[in-house]
């Protein structure tokens, strides 16, 4: 029971953290002048695509083209199970909890892949295999990017790691972690300006071209869902997690976490859509030779600033 | 009429509407216009997601096929609106956001054109790979209008090009043939939607050519003034639909701002924002070395003059040349260009066609738009031939295309400012 509880309220949470994306999304886009229409408007486009035909092409393939939705879900949501929201407040708290959130998330370029190629359509192919281009992009440079806050921690768990924050969060010393992490981020969420497989218009709209009506909502959640668990693991691991004066853990992880979106949203409107190829150059002649920089900096600062401890 | 805000802030009781734009060629302005006007309605990139298709006319014969594809692949319930070009944006808005949805039959599918397409010759390769064909359009938003093109692809790579244009054609030249040389002036506006005064101007020049007459100096001045306008705007609006195609949203928005900002505002602001682009890293790098056009080839498929020829000559002639050069072209031509105050500089006092023949141009976005108008001395002009820059450069794009990578090519194309409904003529 207590089980189903933790599952319902986790995806409770993440339904509404998904609209935070939405809404902030649109705040930054228009500005305040139009807060009233960013608060409702994802609402009245979630009715919309309810009301709307699940329409599936004929030449999809039924297993594919159903099953990456929900592939999708299950993967922000099992990965969402070990983000501490306050002091005893998350699903449950594995010693790998850094590690398992990872490896979790890894499915979701099966969704995305499942997506285009069960489509049935050449051109959701080819937006397939640039979804699995971005697998190999980011995953080397995000797990050396939370290598650092583990070091420093001396431990996986991120309880542990908020833990370890308590008297000077991570980022002060290891901003670059923070940046090479940011940015893997938008790698794994497929957001500007790496967005070209959902937004290839030369694709004909990208890997989700033939999805509507609730299956396509279904994705467009958890790919906002999936960008704000990235967004409150580096909150968790740079930030100092739910810590904070006066307003309770939950508080402080909403706030931190949602000017951190705000935060990248805003920068990612000044940037062009990159190619694919150009975001794997950046990835592997950029990203991972600045993460084993990040990993030596911050032993080297282990060892000889911060006593050799956690 | 009803303002931005006021519409903004009624949104929240209407439907959210996801449209899909189908451009017959001159609905560019109003697209720009629309967008980010209302967080309720924006624009999808697939009939998939949209639940409103919004269909800008004029719509060839040719083209009805494929719009009636988009309508059907379009979920239910939707709604299609069509509009004319010039409709105004906040009617159109209101409208959008009003219509009940209440498409539920979906029709038969239309029967599409089919194309055969030659794949290359394979040589013996280590790796033995399949080529894909891939249609890009005739509905995509890289061009000013409707074009299609088979791609075919060894992966991501280009290998060969299928251009499939005529999508816009409305036969301006024989209609200008049809009707008395006073009428003829409002055809000739229309043979680029989107630059109706180079169209126009061209033809009064001809037709005054034609006669032997000669216009007083202050119409040319005003006419050049008429012509300098409009390139600005085209160009601003170019500059914004390139920056919503690369996604880079605040330039997209700063260029929608600055082509509806009014005329004696516009010199510094685009001088200022040219210079801005130009120092943009991001934009640097995804834009430099693609999309190379070499003088010769240029000037081999007969373009003599037009950004196009001018990014080749003065910079490397790729894409982020051919950006700098416009907003250039906008900074300079605003500077110059004053407030028309002779209306009738796109008139003329001489409407008469006496038998003979004449040429004349005037520059347009694209370049010099020609004209060469043949009487035999009656009403009618006998035989009107048009010289247009958009036709040229759509020559230039298999080459263009060939060995780019295919997510380049909407970048390509973008880059070339085609207006299909002028290509077409």
């Amino acid at each position: 029971m207590s089980a189903m509880l933790t599952a319902v309220a986790v995806l409770a949470v993440l339904l509404v953290a998904a609209y935070g994306v939405a809404v902030t999304e649109r705040l930054v886009a228009d500005g305040l002048r139009t807060a009233r229409s960013a608060f409702i408007t994802p609402l009245a486009e979630a009715a919309t695509l309810l009301r709307q035909e699940d329409l599936r092409p004929e030449p999809s393939d039924r297993f594919l083209y159903c099953s990456a939705p929900i592939i999708a879900w299950c993967a922000v949501g099992l990965a969402a199970l070990v983000i501490p929201l306050g002091e005893r407040i998350r699903g449950f708290d594995p010693a790998i909890g850094l590690f398992y959130f990872i490896v979790v998330l890894g499915p979701f370029v099966i969704a995305m892949m499942n997506a285009g190629w069960g489509s049935g359509d050449k051109l959701g192919v080819l937006g397939a295999f640039r979804a699995a281009a971005h697998l190999l992009a980011y995953e080397v440079p995000l797990g050396f990017a939370v290598i650092g806050p583990a070091m420093a921690a001396g431990s996986l768990s991120l309880v542990r790691i908020v833990e370890g924050q308590a008297g000077l969060w991570y980022v002060v010393w290891q901003p670059l972690g923070l940046g090479i992490y940011l940015v893997a981020a938008l790698f794994m969420t497929y957001r500007r300006p790496f967005d070209l497989p959902l937004s290839g218009r030369e694709l004909g709209g990208g890997v989700l071209a033939e999805y509507s009506g609730p299956r396509l909502l279904l994705f467009r959640v958890a790919l906002n869902a999936l960008f704000v668990l990235l967004m409150a693991l580096a909150v968790v691991v740079f930030f100092g997690g739910f810590h904070g004066p006066f307003l309770p853990g939950p508080a402080w992880m909403t706030i931190k976490t949602f000017a951190l979106v705000a935060a990248v949203l805003r920068v990612t409107r000044l940037l062009p859509r990159l190619r694919h190829d150009q975001m794997l150059s950046l990835a592997w002649k950029v990203l991972l030779p600045a993460s084993l920089v990040h990993v030596m900096v911050t032993g080297v600062l282990i060892l000889f600033v911060f006593g050799g401890g956690p | 009429m009803i303002g931005s805000t006021e519409l903004a802030n009624r949104a929240p009781r209407l439907a959210a509407r996801r449209y899909f734009a189908v451009d017959g060629g001159a609905g560019r302005a109003l697209l720009l216009a629309l967008s980010g006007r209302s967080p309720a309605l924006r624009e999808v990139a697939s009939p998939r997601h949209a639940n409103l298709i919004l269909v800008l006319e004029p719509i060839g014969r040719s083209f009805e096929p494929a719009v009636a594809e988009a309508v059907r692949a379009m979920p239910r319930p939707g709604a299609v609106m069509r509009v004319p070009a010039e409709a105004d944006v906040y009617e159109t808005l209101a409208q959008a956001l009003a219509i009940h949805s209440k498409l539920e039959r979906r029709t038969e599918p239309p029967e599409l054109e089919t194309t055969t397409v030659r794949l290359p010759v394979r040589t013996e390769q280590e790796i033995a790979t399949e080529s894909v064909v891939a249609s890009l359009g005739p509905i995509q938003p890289f061009t000013a209008g409707p074009l299609r093109l088979l791609l075919t692809c060894d992966g991501e790579q280009v290998a060969g090009v299928h251009v499939s244009a005529g999508y816009a054609h409305r036969g301006v030249a024989d209609s200008m043939t049809r009707v008395d040389p006073r009428d003829a002036a409002s055809a000739a506006a229309q043979l680029d939607p989107l630059a109706p005064v180079a169209g126009r101007v061209a033809y009064l020049r001809a037709l005054e050519r034609l006669q032997g007459m000669q216009p007083a100096g202050r119409v040319e001045a005003a006419r050049e003034a008429a012509l300098g306008t409009e390139r600005v705007i085209n160009h601003l609006q170019w500059a914004a639909r390139f920056f919503e195609v690369v996604g880079t949203d605040e330039l997209a928005a700063r260029a929608r701002e600055l082509a509806l900002a009014p005329p004696p505002a516009k010199a510094a602001a685009i001088a200022d924002f040219a210079r801005r682009v130009r120092r943009d890293r991001f934009l640097r790098f995804r834009t430099r070395g693609i999309g190379m056009l070499p003088l010769e080839q240029i000037e081999q498929a007969g373009i003599a003059d037009g950004p196009v020829l001018q990014a080749s000559r003065r910079a490397a002639g790729d894409v982020e040349s051919r950006l700098g050069e416009r907003l250039d072209v906008a900074a300079q031509d605003a500077s110059e260009a004053h407030e028309l105050a002779d209306a009738g500089a796109l008139s003329t006092e001489y409407w008469k066609a006496p038998a003979g023949q004449a040429e004349a141009e005037a520059l347009g976005p694209r370049g010099a738009i020609g004209v060469r108008l043949l009487s035999d001395g009656r009403e009618r002009l006998s035989q009107v031939q048009w010289r247009r820059p958009s036709e040229r450069i759509l020559s230039l794009v298999p080459d263009l295309l060939r060995g780019a990578k295919l997510a380049d090519a909407e970048a390509i194309l973008a880059s070339l400012d085609l207006s299909m409904a002028e290509a077409d003529g």
